[in-house]
């Protein structure tokens, strides 16, 4: 164990089991919300201790800087409307849990008051050391890109250390290294923007005007580097740093991969910081460079390492699913949840693309439908990893909340349909109906057992004189159509279902249940009723 | 019809092979998968499952109902739902368990490496001598005492009258204009203005302010300026703030030029003020 101990739920590599890939050996729990106040943890009373420290800093430099009252507020307007919309691009990245929102403000705190503060006098103390041991042309070109990435990676990293050792739980993948990483590093490089647009008005002569020199600022920072600021590089260490902690096992050419994310955050501040490819802002009359320029400009420093953390967040987003799927392996119930829906939830795209096909198959409400279903499948999730996985009234009541939403989408009227029966009197198969579609409605077992089993709705009440006499064992057990070991299984019935022995055949047991469903499951299995 | 064969498959290779849309292949599960079953573990006698009460009425709630073959569970609307399980929201671990001295393993390097990084460079820094250029002299006499960091890059006869100081991205250039001057400080900055115009692409001044500093007539002024190709320096990209200092000292016209890349030039205001207050006729 490292120094870091392990997290909660230590999810190993998955492997392909035919066309059901497994999921982690031992499935996160998800529905456990972790809160960042835990006495019992040191490192809560750490955060708080140096929250205390951090925000005195910050309070001083905030009240100093908004002494410029236009420029202050002009300048917390802008970083606000680039800070939103990546605050939630973060979130709906982490698309199967959704992290405690007091953790993620957590985060964002760490990062624009605890980092940002002993980042300030951490960089001036290791630039004159600095200063001190190398020539002064050096420090001058390189001081930033050598102090700034040291100082202020180490201390962001540490903010996801301590969130991590707060929340051990919520960290199940690197998914989640990345999004806390992210929002220390959306709340740094918020702070930190904040007060270079207000270093830009207080330098410039006469600081009479408030709002230019923020509004240029804004252009270089944002505009032309916003992509490829904090948020990059901390993204990338929190990645780095969560996949050593969440895969322990893993081999040792991959966690060399996750430390080399590590040093790959770091190096991607260096090149930012680095006098290289200045070249690029240079122009032909000495004016400054136009704003395309400072995007092309970052585009070169930060492109290439802003590609590698979209390829990671993928890997990433596919070990989620993978915790998703050792979730919610084993529902006996087809309309809760179907392996193509899974996939269809594996990205915002996909997601988009299932709701974009109910939509052509069944307007806007089956549209609409279907992003509620998405959203009741992940929630069952969340409500499985929480409970008792099959018995629990909790996941029973958001097991009927999907079938309540499949019913309502199924209830829809095709809209191809209606629109070919004008043309169509005799009532043939509408082409809505050929319309493949991963997020409609499953075929139901009932339809696929008709040889044997019942196509009808079940019934209004129990069956008249149905009494069971059996009980499905703890951890299910699987049914077959018909007492055929060659054929594969049609389901797998839940535990503590109620049967009725109806016949044997040898160790087969022909069984029926309340609603009249009925099929052969192995008799030596089943518990008798007392 | 007959019974089980050994070869019977395995519930998960069999679902795992079929359509799309069936349910999902359960986790293995030694009970179902060993076949023929071995002895249930689970003893039905003992069953902490049962329920004490009668079990509520498997109550339809809808077509859908229709499939799976519902356990008789709680229904929904009931208010009497039984929920063995039912543990609410639960806690990250740690909650309710005794501080544990391991915990504190982590969050003591955790804080170490802060105290490193943070504390170490601020000790670090205050052990380290730092380099001083000292006393100069810039011409005629006058000199001009560099503060702690300051480092002399050109001295007077390298390339320009004057010398050069650095610190970090930031230099100082200081110079005597001529060495009978009896005009002003305001008449200096004048026509060091004029020279400074010709030099750069584009120049803005701030407001001016003429003062006593150590007892000398000085004029003050902070630039703005974006210096094209051939006159940007290693150190300074583009557009530098600066500040201009000229002085008449004892009869020397002096001019004290700072110049730093934008944004950087509070970093040495401190430093600036001090030495100018350094400026004295031997």
């Amino acid at each position: 164990m490292g120094p870091f101990g392990s997290a909660g739920s230590a999810p190993q590599g998955s492997a392909a089991a035919g066309s059901v890939p497994r999921g982690p050996a031992e499935p996160p729990h998800w529905g456990r919300q972790a809160s960042l106040i835990q006495p019992r943890e040191p490192a809560f009373w750490l955060y708080l201790v140096l929250l205390a420290v951090g925000g005195y800093f910050f309070y001083q430099e905030q009240a100093l800087m908004s002494s410029l009252t236009t420029a202050y507020l002009l300048s917390w307007a802008l970083v606000l409307v680039y800070a939103v919309p990546v605050a939630l691009v973060v979130y709906r990245l982490d698309l199967f849990e959704a992290e405690p929102k007091i953790l993620l403000a957590a985060a964002v705190i760490w990062g624009g008051i605890i980092a940002t503060s002993l980042s300030a006098e951490a960089n001036s103390a290791w630039l004159s050391v600095l200063g001190k041991v190398t020539a002064p042309d050096f420090t001058a070109q390189w001081g930033k890109a050598i102090v700034g990435p040291g100082v202020e990676e180490t201390l962001k990293l540490m903010g996801v250390v301590i969130l991590y050792l707060v929340a051990r739980n919520e960290f199940d993948g690197p998914m989640d290294g990345f999004v806390y990483g992210a929002m220390v590093g959306l709340g740094f490089t918020v702070v930190e923007d904040v007060s270079y647009f207000i270093n830009a008005v207080a330098s410039a002569p006469g600081a009479v005007d408030q709002s230019g020199p923020v509004f240029d600022t804004f252009i270089i920072r944002v505009v032309g580097g916003g992509l490829y600021g904090h948020v990059l590089f901390t993204g990338l260490t929190g990645t780095g740093f969560a996949y050593l902690v969440t895969r322990r096992s893993a081999s040792a050419l991959k966690r060399v991969g996750a430390a080399a994310c590590i040093v790959a955050g770091v190096a991607a501040h260096v090149v930012w910081n680095s006098p290289l490819m200045e070249s690029i802002l240079q122009t032909r009359d000495g004016t400054n460079p136009s704003a395309l320029q400072w995007v092309e400009y970052g585009t070169a420093k930060g492109l290439p390492f802003l590609l590698l953390l979209v390829v990671l967040v993928l890997f990433a987003t596919r070990s989620e699913e993978n915790n998703f799927r050792a979730i919610v392996v084993g529902e006996p119930d087809p309309n809760v949840i179907t392996e193509p829906e899974i996939r269809s939830l594996r990205s915002l795209l996909a997601r988009r693309s299932a709701r974009e096909r109910a939509k052509r198959s069944h307007g806007p409400a089956g549209a609409r439908l279907t992003g509620q279903l998405q959203a009741a499948q992940i929630e069952y999730a969340l409500v499985r990893s929480r409970f008792d996985p099959v018995w629990d009234p909790e996941v029973e009541r958001q097991r009927r909340r999907i079938r309540a939403i499949r019913a309502q989408l199924e209830a829809l009227p095709p809209v191809e349909a209606v629109a070919v029966a004008s043309s169509n009197p005799a009532g043939q198969n509408s082409p809505a109906q050929a319309i493949a579609s991963s997020a409609s409605p499953p075929t139901r077992p009932a339809q696929a057992v008709e040889s044997t089993g019942s196509t009808e709705p079940a019934p209004a009440a129990p069956i008249a004189g149905w009494s069971p006499t059996h009980l499905v064992p703890p951890g299910g057990m699987p049914a077959w159509l018909a007492p055929d070991p060659a054929q594969p299984p049609i389901a797998v019935l839940p535990e503590r279902l109620d049967l009725v022995l109806e016949s044997s055949a040898g160790a087969w047991a022909h069984v029926r249940a309340v609603n009249g469903w009925h099929g052969w499951v192995d008799g030596r299995l089943l518990i008798p009723r007392r | 019809m007959g019974d089980f064969p050994d070869g019977t498959p395995k519930p998960d290779q069999a679902s795992s092979s079929g359509e799309s849309n069936r349910p999902i292949a359960p986790s293995p599960r030694p009970a179902q998968l060993q076949w023929p079953p071995a002895e249930p573990e689970w003893q039905p006698a003992q069953p902490q499952w049962q329920p004490a009460q009668p079990q509520t009425p498997w109550q339809p709630q809808g077509p859908w109902q229709s499939w799976p073959p519902a356990p008789a569970g709680p229904v929904a609307g009931t208010s009497q739902t039984v929920a063995p399980n039912t543990a609410g929201p639960t806690v990250a671990p740690g909650q309710g368990l005794p501080l544990d001295g391991v915990r504190w393993r982590p969050t003591a390097l955790v804080a170490a490496v802060i105290a490193v990084v943070v504390v170490g460079g601020l000790v670090l820094n205050g052990i380290l001598p730092a380099p001083s250029a000292g006393t100069q002299d810039i011409g005629g006499g006058v000199t001009i005492t560099a503060a702690s960091g300051w480092v002399l890059t050109s001295a007077p006869g390298d390339n320009s009258a004057g010398i050069v100081l650095q610190k970090g991205d930031a230099t100082l250039t200081a110079q005597v204009l001529s060495r009978s001057y009896s005009g002003s400080s305001g008449s200096v900055m004048a026509q060091v203005r004029q020279q400074l115009e010709s030099q750069v692409t584009q120049i803005s001044y701030g407001d001016e302010h003429q003062t006593l500093i150590a007892g000398n007539d000085s004029t003050s002024v902070l630039f703005e300026a974006i210096l094209s190709g051939s006159e940007r320096s290693s150190s300074h990209m583009g557009t530098v703030d600066g500040e201009l200092v000229c002085m008449v000292v004892s009869d020397n016209a002096v001019v004290v030029e700072v110049a730093a890349p934008q944004g950087d030039l509070q970093y040495v205001t401190d430093d600036i003020s001090a030495m100018v207050k350094t400026v004295r006729a031997a």
